[in-house]
């Protein structure tokens, strides 16, 4: 699958982030730090200015003292029975609010997606997985907001929250309330609609064929003894299989369209199980790569073939050039034993992207090498040769005992495996002037395959995740804001959060056409992206107008929750791909973190509300 | 006084309302079995604008459009976009369920479906290293065509696109042996009942450049922008790139049979009327007859009055200078820049053009006037239609073709084509290199005699020569095994000594020439002179590097590529 966004361990991103140490601040931990300060500076002071316009210096002071006391204070003594009932009230309008109503929508959508999506690609579930996790998003996000939006400003607006205020309950009570009642509305409407989309994956998927008896040849050893027999299933739903059946009349339809059937044999009918392997869940253990240049230097990139898109680079055949991917962790328990208990293998997997320079033999693929090496002794194993599957997983199973390029008998476990778990995986192109192209999640080394369904309710956690930031989100806006107000607030919100990537760049100033002033002047006078202005002080205050923009838009830009991590985490599913528990825990440090700072600002807003006294 | 205010706007308001929905009701009120209904029915009715009119209806098309609730535009920008991203990171899966959920959407732009078919057959399928994978798309961008002609019924511009795609992406590619056999194989594309001898890409092309042109013949579809030549000659030139292509299959017998209806479709498509950008409307086949009449007219004109012609000459004769007159006298080919821009002047100074007799013979024989000027401006009108029968017909490369499609069906070429064949197969596939050159040499005995039978394919300027000097060359990878050369007597050296574009033979052709005493002394010393100092290896007999070596060696240790970019593979 394509990982443009490698997926750090948990700690290293908690701590350290992309940065060499903790000392770099570059780790989640920290920023997360500077955030909280710095919202709660800007908070105390602008309290304290309001304050001061109000009621003088010395007033000032004691309120902003005794709102920070207090709140803390009140804040710690958070009631857990208080809040659950208000949950429960906030659950019970929502119910009263017809939520139901976007179960409907979400069986009218499975309904007719058929109508919309054809069978007729190579990779089916891959479609049918990110459709339905995809209309889950939108429409639970889309629903999350509008009941978390506009219920506090209801309540305000019906003066329903005067009798609750008369109550014991705080304000921090009443917005956690709403954040539990609704994110449990939600749970409900998720998991309803996670298991309507599991019934309706696997139901789209779910097919068989009949044996092609026609096709039916009998496969005979050379010395005429009978060896099974081969053919072809009958096509259904845009395809069929290449089938080989054994002489006790047990086969498989060989993969097309992703997919394999086990044959069997019932009497003197041959039978055709249903589809499997549609749904998977591959556990990948990632090395880092490098890259060796044509003369065996090394770089940190191939060569560009002049693709737009960048994510892979490629290496020339039949050079010096080479991929490299190191990884790290490799013990006893990476290797697996062969299904007849004859020794053990490690299982590597590879995805090479051919660029032919020139079309060469069209019926054949271009050759590569693949070898093991330890990074410490540079111990190989011999050149181990085949034939490029473009774009398509290939498997190499390395049997524990190699012979080394000294021809001499190694074992991976003890001569390439250095004492600190670390192994080399080297690939080359051996065509002259044809290359390979890789990226670093291109090779990996195969752990047991996980659980499809759990997999699937990852994906789902991702989306719940996702959610619950709405839903604080809004419920903090609706503190202060009229119902549509709010709604539109966590509509930006979630809008810049998608397109984070976008938004930063036009925070540094990077993006074509400039700031946000520079380019409404651009659209306005129809000027291209890339011609300059003439130098002139309008153009010096635009520019400088953009500037103070732009370094605002960087400080929200730290705020912002990064939906588009949510969503690529569908995409693992769909690729079928684990989602990796670092990426999980990882999500829902994210999540935890928004809902507590969410919490926070929410209760502070109430309380200063006149009402919530 | 308020509230009655208000009242009577409403009331206002209410009549405005109703008053502007009896217009609006008599101008879109549909068309039923009695009547033709409102305006808007008619012209709907009129330029076959009604959905029914268009193509297929899909209630899943309709009901994705109402479900936009009217940002139809906003969601099709939003899935181009995704489209095209989904194109750049090689995500093919979302490519396709995009390019399905558009055409849903905008099922009658038919830019889209030509542009996205097109990306399909044509830049998605390149990107595929298996020439099954890359088949696969090519034949996924054709139904996707086929998708959009069932949408845009009778469309002659989707029509005709598909011809072309699968005449030319399947059988013009390098893959087409590959390609043209899997088409013959995919019984997803073919329906059940289409017998193995019509399973041909060049056949099915040819059905679909039939629906085309009967689109517009008989359903009266407008071509559009696209040249009218161009879009009536594709049928019979996919008839003719089948035969040829069966004829490389080795069928043989049907390959005369394809060649024999090429011809009368080709002579069927010479008789149809094309019309010229200008208006003019001119049929290949009248070439004989208007050039007949050119002549007519030019001495009837030139009749009128005895000599005419020859004053008009001598007349402008006396108006040039003698720099001009200098210049004429000097043979064309030894003139120089400024002596060729004189002789020019002089030229059309000296040039008798109808305009100029008549009015010549205004001058000299004023009674004749009227009719001279008569006959001037239909001998003009007349040249001006040759001159565009002759532009139009090399346009379709109308001779040529002609030309390939009688000779093809004569016994020589049919013989020549078999030997060559088996030759081929001789040496490829069985390695037996005496065979093989005895089967060429048979073949090339025959080749000579269509040359003679067909004098016209020996001109430099045609492209069958080159066709041989291919074979020739092939003859020539036999010989070399067995240490020979091509011998004196071989019956085609005027075909290898025009047409030798790779210069295998140069130093046979320069010995030849020098044997017939065409090339003299010094030029001969010069060549090799000038050949060992620019060739790296003077022992070679050929010291030219052939572009295939040229690219081997570019490629090894020693030359690196320049460029961190290496050319991308050409499709």
């Amino acid at each position: 699958m394509v990982l443009e966004k490698e997926v750090l361990p948990f700690f290293t991103w908690l701590l350290r982030g992309e940065g060499a140490t903790f000392a770099d601040g570059e780790g989640a931990l920290v920023l997360f730090a500077i955030v909280v300060a710095t919202v709660f500076v800007l908070a105390l002071v602008g309290g304290f200015l309001v304050s001061l316009v109000r009621h003088g210096p010395i007033r000032a002071g004691e309120i902003a003292y005794n709102t920070i006391v207090g709140g803390v204070g009140e804040l710690l003594r958070t009631s857990f029975r208080r809040v659950a009932a208000l949950a429960a009230v906030a659950a019970k309008e929502s119910v009263r609010r017809r939520v139901w109503v976007a179960l409907v929508v979400f069986g009218l959508i499975l309904l007719f997606a058929s109508w919309y999506l054809k069978a007729n690609n190579t990779q089916p579930a891959r479609l049918y997985l990110s459709f339905v996790l995809t209309a889950t998003t939108y429409l639970i996000l889309l629903l999350s907001l509008l009941l978390a939006a506009f219920s506090l400003p209801a309540d305000f607006r019906t003066k329903t929250l005067y009798t609750i205020v008369t109550k014991p309950v705080r304000a921090g009570d009443i917005v956690l309330g709403r954040m539990l009642g609704f994110t449990l509305v939600g749970t409900v409407l998720l998991a309803i609609m996670g298991l309507g989309s599991w019934v309706f994956v696997n139901g789209s998927l779910a097919h068989t064929h009949r044996v092609d008896i026609e096709s039916l040849e009998a496969l005979r050893s050379p010395d005429g003894e009978s060896l099974g027999q081969r053919g072809l299933t009958s096509y259904d739903v845009y395809h069929k299989h290449d089938l080989t059946i054994d002489t006790d009349g047990s086969g498989v339809a060989e993969g097309a369209h992703s997919h394999t059937h086990q044959v069997t044999q019932n009497g003197d009918r041959l039978e055709i199980g249903p589809a499997e392997g549609f749904l998977r869940a591959r556990v990948p253990q990632r090395g880092k790569l490098r890259f060796y240049d044509r003369k065996g230097v090394e770089t940190a990139r191939g060569i560009s073939v002049g693709n737009e898109w960048a994510y892979r680079s490629f290496i020339q055949g039949a050079t010096q050039a080479a991929a490299v991917w190191t990884f790290e962790g490799v013990s006893k328990s990476s290797l697996v034993e062969y299904a007849d208990g004859g020794g053990e293998y490690l299982p590597v997997e590879l995805i090479v992207r051919v660029y032919r320079s020139y079309k060469g033999e069209i019926e054949r693929g271009i050759q590569g090498s693949i070898q093991l090496r330890n990074p410490d002794t540079q111990v190989k194993t011999n050149l181990r040769t085949f034939y490029a599957k473009d774009a398509t997983i290939d498997s190499f199973d390395f049997a524990n005992e190699q012979t080394s390029t000294d021809q001499l008998p190694i074992t991976i476990l003890e001569d390439l495996v250095t004492p600190d778990g670390r192994l080399e995986v080297i690939v080359q192109a051996l065509d002259r002037n044809q290359y390979f192209g890789f990226a670093q999640a291109d090779c990996y080394l195969r752990r047991p395959e996980g659980s499809p369904l759990w997999n699937f309710i990852k994906g789902y956690l991702s989306i719940w995740m996702q959610m619950v930031i709405v839903i604080a989100v809004a419920v903090t806006a609706s503190t202060f804001l009229k119902g549509p107000i709010a709604m539109l607030f966590t509509v930006a919100f979630l809008v810049l959060g998608l397109n984070r990537e976008f938004f930063v760049k036009i925070a540094q100033l990077e993006s074509y056409g400039g700031g946000p002033v520079e380019s409404a002047v651009r659209m306005v006078t129809g000027m291209n992206q890339m011609s300059p202005f003439d130098p002139s002080s309008a153009v010096s205050v635009m520019k400088g107008i953009d500037f103070v923009l732009a370094k605002m838009m960087l400080g929200l830009s730290y705020v912002l929750p990064d939906f588009s991590t949510f969503l690529g985490r569908v995409n693992f599913v769909a690729e079928g791909f684990s989602i990796p528990a670092d990426a999980l825990t990882r999500d829902l440090i994210v999540c935890l973190a928004y809902v507590v700072g969410a919490f926070v600002i929410g209760y502070f807003c109430l309380r200063a509300r006149e009402v919530a006294k | 006084m308020n509230q009655r205010g208000s009242f009577y706007r409403k009331v206002t308001y209410g009549a405005i309302i109703a008053a502007l929905l009896v217009p609006l009701s008599l101008l879109s009120s549909p068309a039923t079995r009695n009547s033709k209904g409102g305006v808007l029915s008619q012209l709907r009715a009129e330029h076959r604008l009604g959905q029914a009119d268009l193509g297929e209806i899909d209630p899943a098309s309709e009901t994705i459009k109402l479900a936009t609730l009217g940002l139809r535009g906003l969601a099709v920008q939003l899935l181009w976009n995704n489209a095209n991203e989904y194109k750049k990171k090689e995500d093919w899966t979302n490519l396709t369920a995009t390019l399905e959920q558009l055409a849903k959407l905008q099922p009658n732009f038919i830019t889209f479906w030509k542009y996205q078919a097109w990306n399909l057959s044509y830049n998605v399928s390149v990107e595929f290293d298996d020439y099954k994978d890359r088949y696969y798309w090519v034949r996924r961008g054709i139904q996707f065509l086929q998708q959009g002609a069932r949408y845009n019924r009778d469309n002659p511009k989707l029509l005709w696109e598909l011809g072309w795609v699968l005449g030319q992406k399947i059988g013009r590619s390098d893959e087409k042996v590959q390609y043209r056999r899997l088409f013959k194989a995919d019984t997803e594309y073919h329906p059940e009942d289409r017998p193995p001898t019509q399973r041909d890409n060049w056949l099915r092309s040819k059905a679909w450049y039939e629906e085309a042109v009967a689109a517009v013949d008989e359903r009266g579809q407008s071509i559009g922008k696209q040249s009218p030549i161009v879009f009536y000659s594709s049928p019979a030139k996919s008839q003719m790139n089948y035969s040829e292509a069966i004829g490389e299959d080795g069928l043989f017998q049907r390959s005369v049979a394809g060649w024999r209806l090429s011809e009368q479709e080709w002579k069927e498509f010479a008789t149809r009327p094309i019309e010229h950008s200008t208006g003019v409307v001119l049929r290949y086949a009248e070439q004989d007859e208007v050039e007949q009449r050119v002549t007519e007219l030019t001495e009837q004109l030139s009749g009128m009055v005895a000599g005419v012609s020859e004053r008009i000459v001598a007349q402008a004769r006396k108006t040039l200078t003698p720099e001009q007159l200098a210049a004429l006298e000097i043979p064309p080919a030894d003139r120089d820049e400024d002596q060729y821009q004189l002789s020019s002047e002089a030229e059309r100074i000296l040039e008798v053009t109808p305009q100029k007799i008549a009015d010549q013979i205004a001058t000299e024989a004023p009674e004749k006037n009227r009719q001279a000027q008569r006959l001037a401006a239909e001998l003009r009108d007349t040249e001006r239609k040759l001159a565009f029968i002759k532009a139009y017909k090399d346009t379709a490369n109308f001779d040529y073709w002609m030309l390939r499609s009688q000779f093809e069906q004569s016994k020589a070429a049919v013989n020549a084509r078999e030997l060559i064949f088996r030759a081929r197969q001789a040496f490829d596939q069985r390695a037996d290199v005496e065979q093989a050159k005895q089967l060429y040499e048979q073949a090339f005995a025959r080749w000579a005699d269509v040359f003679a039978e067909f004098p016209q394919l020996s001109d430099p300027d045609g492209t069958t020569g080159d066709d041989v000097m291919y074979m020739i060359y092939d003859y020539n990878r036999v010989l070399e095994q067995l240490d020979e050369e091509v011998p004196e007597d071989f019956p085609l050296w005027n075909i290898i000594e025009n047409f030798d574009t790779e210069r295998e033979f140069r130093a046979q052709i320069e010995e030849r020439r020098r044997a017939r005493g065409e090339l003299d002394e010094s030029a001969a010393q010069a060549a090799p002179a000038e050949s060992a100092s620019s060739a790296p290896a003077p022992s070679q007999a050929t010291p030219t590097i052939d572009t295939a070596s040229s690219a081997e060696s570019a490629s090894g240790e020693t030359a690196a590529p320049a460029a961190e970019t290496p050319a991308p593979a050409n499709e």
